[in-house]
């Protein structure tokens, strides 16, 4: 499902939208660091407003099981749960990041098809939690999980 | 109170119920060995299936060195067991039921467990282990659950033939 991953990762990291996509949102708006990161936090991050108020982005795969209802011939779908957190030390750039995710990602409207090995057949947006307050990184962080429905030929 | 990771919820019930309320059945005990069964289902394959234990000698470190290392075939990771206090922390809670809904509860009772889940800043990364085993289980706790009451349906007709002729 590496190739599943990879395509998120360039709908996530929103890099054709430099002023207002997720990467300024996060504080980036003219280059490299997106502040995008599949799986593992950075080892230190500096969140406060000195730092440039950054914000950070953590997506990583929860589970892939293969969808059973799914009948169609020779091809093997797999459903995945995706998290999609969004760490700001503002409240309002959580949700405005999140809101961004979902429209980036809903439906798979910002998606752009891995490869011809794999290929994303949906996605939907799962559940979303509340925002929360982290005291010891006094940042704020919200969680949204996403269904994908993906064919992978390469690893299924 | 305990947040909520996910749930699975088997809809399209009531012309089933009202099909085993006609020929007589329990309907409720038997949808309570069914949420049972799935509530089991989750927490034994959360226990069994995310986590990793390491019992030799220098275990540990090697679980520290490595702790991405060690995955499932569909590549989640396992968290390394050290003290067990997580995972002995999954239980079952008793099946309750209210105004005609029967919900089954698996708890991971730890005070870190949601941590270990979802993943914090100051942690390495998320380990999901409860999520992951409700998927898992989902498919085949539907398919248990359709026997189940497959089961229960010939059985009540059968009687109520029976009882007829």
């Amino acid at each position: 499902m590496e190739q599943v991953s990879q395509a998120l990762y360039k709908a996530l990291r929103d890099d054709s939208e430099a002023t207002n996509g997720i990467r300024a949102l996060l504080g980036n708006t003219t280059a490299n660091p997106y502040n995008c990161y599949f799986g593992s936090f950075p080892e230190s991050f500096d969140f406060s407003p000195s730092g440039g108020a950054k914000g950070l982005l953590v997506y990583s795969m929860v589970s892939c099981v293969r969808d059973t209802e799914f009948r169609g011939p020779a091809a093997m779908v797999a459903e995945l749960l995706y998290d999609v957190t969004v760490y700001a030390r503002a409240e309002s750039t959580v949700e405005s990041a999140q809101r961004r995710v979902n429209v980036r990602l809903q439906d798979k409207r910002f998606i752009t098809a891995p490869t011809s090995q794999a290929v994303i057949q949906n996605v939907k947006l799962d559940n979303i939690h509340a925002v929360e307050w982290d005291d010891a990184w006094r940042v704020y962080h919200q969680t949204a999980t996403y269904r994908v429905w993906a064919r992978d030929d390469n690893t299924l | 109170m305990a947040d909520s990771v996910g749930t699975m919820t088997i809809d399209g019930l009531q012309p089933l119920l009202i099909l085993l309320g006609g020929l007589g059945g329990d309907v409720n005990l038997a949808l309570t060995k069914i949420i049972d069964h799935a509530a089991e289902s989750v927490a034994t394959h959360a226990k069994r299936n995310h986590f990793f234990i390491g019992t030799r000698k220098g275990a540990t470190k090697r679980a520290k060195d490595h702790e991405l290392d060690f995955m499932n075939p569909d590549g989640s990771l396992r968290f390394k067991v050290r003290t067990g206090v997580l995972r002995n922390s999954i239980q079952v809670r008793p099946t309750k039921t209210n105004r005609g809904e029967i919900t089954g509860e698996v708890v991971a009772g730890s005070g870190y467990a949601k941590s270990v889940e979802y993943g914090r800043m100051g942690r390495s990364r998320a380990f999901p282990f409860m999520r992951p085993a409700l998927e898992a289980v989902k498919p085949q706790v539907i398919k248990d659950s359709k026997i189940m009451l497959e089961k229960l349906i010939n059985q009540r007709r059968g009687k109520a033939l029976g009882g007829t002729s």
